[in-house]
């Protein structure tokens, strides 16, 4: 059967196919022990971890300004 | 650029490399799924449950795995042992109902595929200059033996062949482990269950390196012979 970490890793890429990023690194983190000499795991993981983090930070935004933002994107792109 | 703007950029490009990374991955991450959610069937299996239904729609959704190239032979020393157990615990069930039976049949069409990812090497004549000996049994037809090859060459491109089998087999066995002494444990049970040369081949050769590394390898020589022993008697 998988290891533990195996499964981690294997739930981790499923969950980056969902777009389902807290649950990624969630599961990079439980995998993170076997993997962390593998350079593809640490890329993934990072990126993960960093978009989480800007996502976090957009969050904390006033949503007036993210609706400012995107309507000037809009305009921008014509 | 304010600090929004560059934030919501970076959050795109990171959306987006991660996307594409999955995009790439796409048919090995169809694999993954496929044998994670075996191993989530055997381990139900092995608390008792009754998973015959879900392994039934398993084989709907994967029997196809059988006829295409996609799995590596380490996906298959993947995939062998949980149907096995699988089998085994249908078996200590005692349940012989017409689903149950199904799915024992679907496990068996999956053996030559086991098989197949640890081909057996046929060695047809000694070493050069050696003549065969005319005690030995006769000689397996191979596919070689059309390609008009030169036996000597023959030889070697088995070799070459099960050398690159075995390479394989130790990249599947040893992802994710922390010391070879892992991989080695993993090869001696599938050479030991699913009497796979290759493994058994591998076993010895990890063996043999351990060895001359100074580490204490007598435990392993035993599971090795036993391998040995199981996989003879099964030929």
């Amino acid at each position: 059967m998988l290891s533990p970490h195996e499964k981690a890793y294997c739930q981790a890429l499923l969950a980056l196919r969902q777009k389902e990023y807290a649950k990624a690194e969630t599961c990079f983190g439980q995998a993170a022990e076997h993997y962390r000499e593998n350079r593809e795991f640490m890329i993934l993981w990072e990126t993960t971890r960093v978009l989480l983090a800007v996502k976090r930070e957009l969050a904390g935004l006033p949503k007036e300004e993210r609706d400012k933002i995107d309507i000037e994107e809009a305009f921008s792109r014509g | 650029m304010s600090q929004t703007r560059s934030l919501m950029r970076l959050e795109r490009l990171l959306e987006t490399f991660l996307e594409q990374v999955v995009a790439t991955k796409q048919e090995r991450l169809s694999v993954l799924r496929g044998i994670n959610r075996l191993d989530d069937l055997t381990r139900e299996s092995d608390q008792g449950l009754d998973i015959t239904e879900h392994v039934g729609e398993w084989f709907a959704e994967h029997n196809r795995w059988l006829n295409e190239p996609q799995l590596r032979a380490g996906d298959i020393n993947r995939i062998a042992p949980m149907l096995s157990k699988i089998r085994e615990s249908l078996d200590n069930r005692g349940d012989e109902s017409a689903a149950s039976m199904k799915i024992r049949s679907e496990i068996a069409r999956w053996e030559p595929k086991a098989r197949q990812a640890s081909q057996k090497l046929v060695l047809r004549r000694g070493p050069e200059g050696v003549e065969p000996q005319p005690s030995r049994p006769p000689e397996t037809p191979t596919a070689e033996q059309s390609t008009g090859q030169p036996e000597g060459e023959e030889t070697i491109a088995r070799l070459d062949s099960v050398l690159g089998r075995m390479q394989r087999l130790f990249t599947g066995l040893s992802h994710g482990r922390k010391h070879v002494l892992s991989a080695l444990d993993s090869a001696l049970r599938s050479a030991t269950m699913q009497r796979q040369k290759d493994a058994l081949l591998l076993s010895g050769f990890i063996i043999y390196y351990l060895k001359q590394n100074g580490y204490k390898v007598e435990p392993y020589v035993k599971r090795l012979k036993e391998a040995e022993r199981l996989i003879r008697e099964e030929a």
